[in-house]
């Protein structure tokens, strides 16, 4: 396995921000790997998502069937299905720094006008009070050829996504 | 107007997104060594071991300061003694191992004849999947992410997923995450069992490197 990095978003102290687009960087038939690295918020909760992209465009069709176990470290997991939402989650559960959100998510037919855009993530973060990890998988049932990905958060302390969270793209060959 | 068409300076100056000339195998390797050639995002290997009857085996040169995220794979593990634990990990801090119970973990244990949870928040290791035998056949394989080891200022996390033949024997599998809650710079990874030695192993560590 080789990967070639295609696009990189590091949050540079003074420049926070809500939502990060790695746009127009999906360009091929590929399998795609998304690295979030030390995402950290400004405040106490909320939530990390994912969406699509076409051009600047975000594709915010409630079509995306997701099923999900949470792994934690002092509790019973949680297991979630769900059809027809409109994001994929990477997190409830954002922090501050020292706690932070990591994942790794491979994306699959992003690029195809004929096939389904599918997904699969590893997540492993802390709340601020426990481990919590993520394994999920998960499909948008449409044929749109994607060509980019939009992360944002809902948490709005400090700005949203803080200095040194990193979101980069690779092309997996 | 210019009579330099075609014409390439001889040693222009080379730097990571600044190459010029016309570049021989030998310059392209050469230049990669030294990080001045431009290749936007590799996994780039760091050490391979490999090896039979071993206590642990160390990682001692991760490379932390150039990587926010590592990539190791687990390949042929199996323990001397019958049903260990054969990819149990501990990390290095600044060259001193933790060895305390401070590591937590989430693990969801899948298998041929049962789920379980495995979960703790005072391990003394992240323990990546239950046993295996020590017969034919009975290795563990599988992969692990690690995040942020380099950084002082946070957290190490780690993503896994993990299978193996067991000494049952049966087909039984775990993925989850783990994290040693301790703000401080890992410099140093451990493979290790829960008793005996390493028979065998092939464990793999990159990193993923990035451009800003």
């Amino acid at each position: 396995m080789g990967l070639i990095q295609v696009a990189n978003s590091l949050i540079a102290s003074g420049s926070e921000v809500q939502s990060v687009k790695l746009e127009s960087c999906i360009t091929t038939d590929d399998v795609y790997m998304l690295v979030g690295n030390n995402i950290i918020v400004g405040g106490a909760g909320g939530i990390c998502d994912i969406q699509p992209l076409v051009d600047s465009t975000i594709d915010t069709t409630s079509n995306i069937d997701i099923a999900w176990i949470n792994l934690n470290s002092s509790g019973s997991f949680q297991k979630f299905g769900n059809a027809n939402q409109d994001i994929w989650r990477v997190t409830d559960g954002m922090n501050l720094t020292p706690y932070a959100t990591n994942f790794i998510m491979y994306l699959y037919n992003w690029n195809s006008s004929s096939e389904y855009a599918f997904i699969t993530m590893e997540v492993t973060s802390h709340n601020g009070s426990n481990l919590r990890g993520y394994q999920q998988g998960g499909v948008k049932t449409e044929t749109t050829s994607f060509n980019g990905v939009e992360i944002h958060t809902n948490q709005t302390g400090g700005g949203g996504f803080q200095a040194g969270t990193q979101f980069t793209l690779y092309k997996v060959v | 107007m210019s009579n330099e068409f075609g014409y390439i300076p001889e040693s222009p100056e080379q730097s990571f997104g600044n190459n010029k000339g016309i570049f021989t195998p030998t310059d392209i390797y050469d230049l990669t060594r030294a990080d001045k050639y431009t290749n936007y995002g590799q996994l780039e290997l760091i050490e391979t071991q490999t090896g039979t009857d071993v206590a642990t085996v160390d990682f001692t040169a991760i490379k932390e300061t150039e990587y926010n995220v590592h990539f190791m794979t687990f390949n042929n593990m199996q323990s001397a003694n019958d049903n260990i634990e054969v990819t149990q990990i501990q990390l290095y801090e600044n060259g001193v191992l933790e060895t305390a119970s401070v590591y937590q973990l989430a693990r969801q244990n899948c298998s041929t004849v049962s789920f379980a949870e495995n979960r703790t928040t005072g391990s003394d290791a992240m323990k990546l999947l239950g046993g295996s035998g020590n017969q034919a056949n009975e290795k563990q394989c599988g992969y692990a992410y690690f995040y942020n080891l380099g950084d002082s200022a946070k957290y190490s996390f780690c993503t896994f997923h993990m299978e193996t033949w067991t000494s049952d024997p049966y087909f039984f599998a775990g993925f989850g995450s783990a994290l040693l809650p301790q703000a401080s710079t890992v410099n140093g990874i451990r493979v290790k069992t829960n008793g005996g030695n390493i028979a065998t192993f092939t464990i793999s560590l990159y990193g993923i490197k990035e451009y800003s």
